[in-house]
């Protein structure tokens, strides 16, 4: 979303970080309230990890607030390409399903690596499910299934986190919000549909080039 | 309990964006009922993680609801902390 509100839309890289963060917590809040519901959610994984997450995601938007618009525009280029190199990755990080986990397990590492996504989310305005997602499954051997949802209904929270602070500098543009939000809703109902028919390795590749070119373009190469 | 959370993500983000709507439509001098909305949005995580807490300590399940608290608590301060900064 960021990159599509600065490069196409010509909107400052901190209210489109910013719009983007409000943007996650509402669609969080839809997904994450159906995967509550079906008990898919690891409630004391979640909690374990979201005080440093959301602590990461506080500093993170300080970070993005105090330096100047062209920074921030090449450092959310960078974390482009990082997250599209992990998208390409991503069916190489996957461990084998486990069987539903008991006691967790890494805790201490897995809060640490979600701190960073915390600092990723709050300073670039992704939701950082792309790192939560390998961290819960890889480290703290939570079944896959299992980590998407956790994710889902952490990362409402870590985009709010960041949000306060955008929001009380006041760099939230509200119709953008609402544009960005009412846009999700059948956005994701058509891409859904369109999923079933591609091969999920093309789709990778196809937004993993997306990204890279978008990447490039805010660098300024 | 989850059913109580569930409705309140998804009732805290309908009610956030339509107030968004509403202060949208307003002439200029009301446009801070966008604002609000934009507020309500943002404390909709954090207002369900209060109820989960709550909920988890009436059904006697002290973990979570230490653990859902602990968390409010971290985002609670590290957010005043960098607003008064």
């Amino acid at each position: 979303m960021v990159p599509l509100m600065v490069l196409v839309l010509g909107v400052d890289v901190k209210v489109a970080v910013a719009s983007s963060l409000l943007t996650i917590v509402v669609t969080s809040a839809f997904s994450s309230s159906v995967y509550l519901r079906e008990r898919l959610v690891n409630l004391k994984a979640a909690l374990s990890l979201e005080p440093t997450t959301a602590l990461g995601a506080i500093l993170g938007a300080n970070i993005t607030v105090s330096l100047p618009s062209g920074v921030v525009r090449r450092i959310l280029g960078f974390g482009l390409i990082a997250v599209s190199i992990m998208i390409i990755l991503k069916p190489l990080l996957r461990a084998e399903e486990a069987e539903g986990v008991g006691r967790l397990r890494n805790i201490h590492l897995g809060a640490a690596a979600s701190f960073v996504a915390g600092v990723a989310s709050g300073m670039l305005g992704i939701g950082g499910g792309v790192l939560k997602v390998p961290v819960m499954n890889l480290i703290m051997s939570i079944p896959i299934r299992e980590a998407v949802a956790t994710s889902s209904f952490m990362v409402g929270l870590t985009a709010s986190s960041g949000g306060i602070v955008y929001l009380a500098k006041g760099l939230v543009d509200p119709v953008l919000v609402l544009g960005l939000a009412l846009g999700v809703a059948p956005g994701a109902t058509i891409g859904a549909k369109t999923l079933k028919r591609l091969k999920p390795t093309y789709i990778r590749l196809a937004f993993s080039l997306v990204l890279m070119y978008a990447a490039l373009r805010l660098i300024g190469w | 309990m989850r059913g109580d959370v569930s409705a309140a993500l998804r009732i805290g983000a309908i009610a956030g964006l339509l107030t968004v709507a509403l202060g949208l439509g307003l002439p200029k001098e009301l446009r801070w009922v966008s604002k609000l909305g934009l507020a309500v949005i943002a404390a909709t995580p954090s207002s369900a993680l209060l109820l989960l807490a709550a909920r988890s300590l009436a059904n006697r399940d002290r973990s979570t609801g230490a653990l859902a608290l602990l968390t409010l608590l971290a985002i609670l301060l590290s957010a005043t902390l960098s607003l008064r900064g």
